[in-house]
């Protein structure tokens, strides 16, 4: 099925913002907070006229105008609607501790490995997560690789990081 | 081997040149790969280049193995097993370090804050085979100069007990 360029109605008591549509990147935009983003993920699931049974991921981004902030994008695409959309949330970083997303591994099984992945490599944590390990670093890696200003440790038990 | 004396079978040898002949004849690698150069390593062991013809067997188990071919991007997470599998082995035993990355990091020398910018920084290396990755041709030339260095060896039992965490370990093992 082609993807489809018109967007279905989304009851009022949902709020988020429409930034409209791109095909190039992932379709419909949205925009949502952090605190309504369950919802709407929920609902873009299990509603039938949008019906997104595969989430095809979970991205982190640290913005490097906005170095206090965290985004979290999430791609999915209904196999039977032919839609495809792009919501994605942000948060301010919170000073010494992880920065707390809600985990929608229970709505979609793909996303554990995607927030364990985010969770690590840019210091969140996803509440309600089944299973919040690391899945690539090791666990007593310091600091979070894929922000910006992340600077990597001298050694690794006892072995040089650097090139020299 | 020394010398072969007339037709009727009988060798002349060492103990010493002996056991070096049969050390370098039946290197048997541990069976584990790390990245692309395992496909490379992969298919050096099948028909096509056929190691077997070397007397190279690949062993399941560290206890059996007396060759460890480090085949592509060592990263922390992997260093702690390549060094404890390598700990595990009996000596004599020997380490190939196969491609760019384990030699020095290859394309991620500078920005890969997850590699090991290579693997000698954590066990001694005995061959290092450029390339990335390098052709099944090279892997093989590794391997025959190891065998070289096995038989130029004076005695097995000098061969020094390895000093990890040491990038000029294999050098010493050469003089």
């Amino acid at each position: 099925m082609p993807m489809s360029a018109s967007f279905p109605e989304i009851p009022r008591h949902i709020s988020f913002e429409y930034l409209g549509f791109n095909a190039l990147a992932g379709g419909h935009q949205l925009r949502v907070l952090p605190e309504n983003s369950r919802e709407l993920l929920s609902h873009l699931l299990r509603d039938s006229s949008f019906w997104c049974d595969y989430l095809i991921s979970v991205s982190g981004e640290h913005l490097i105008a906005e170095m206090e902030k965290i985004r979290i994008h999430y791609h999915m695409s209904s196999y039977t609607r032919g839609i495809q959309i792009h919501v994605w949330t942000e948060k301010t970083i919170s000073t010494g501790e992880r920065t707390k997303f809600f985990s929608v591994s229970d709505l979609w099984k793909t996303a554990a490995w995607h927030e364990r992945e985010c969770a690590e490599l840019f210091g969140l944590e996803f509440e309600n997560h089944p299973n919040p390990a690391n899945l690539l670093l090791p666990n007593d890696w310091e600091g979070y690789p894929l922000r910006k200003d992340y600077r990597q440790q001298e050694s690794y038990h006892g072995i040089k990081l650097k090139y020299e | 081997m020394a010398e072969k004396t007339g037709e009727s079978g009988i060798v002349l040898t060492s103990v010493e040149d002996m056991l070096q002949w049969a050390n370098a004849s039946s290197l048997w690698p541990l069976s584990f790969g790390l990245a692309c150069c395992a496909i490379e390593m992969m298919s050096t062991y099948a028909s096509g280049y056929d190691l077997d013809r070397f007397g190279i067997i690949p062993r399941a188990s560290p206890r059996q193995a007396d060759l460890m071919i480090i085949s592509g991007t060592v990263t922390f997470k992997m260093a702690d097993r390549v060094k404890r599998l390598y700990e595990q082995m009996p000596e004599p035993k020997y380490v190939i370090s196969m491609g760019s990355c384990s030699n020095c990091g290859g394309p991620y020398w500078e920005h890969g804050y997850h590699v090991v910018k290579g693997v000698d920084r954590i066990i001694p290396v005995d061959v290092y085979v450029p390339g990335c990755p390098p052709r099944p041709e090279a892997l093989i030339g590794g391997i025959l100069k190891l065998q070289e260095k096995i038989r130029e060896k004076q005695s097995v039992e000098t061969i020094p007990k390895p000093d990890l965490v040491n990038r000029n370990a294999h050098e010493r093992l050469i003089s």
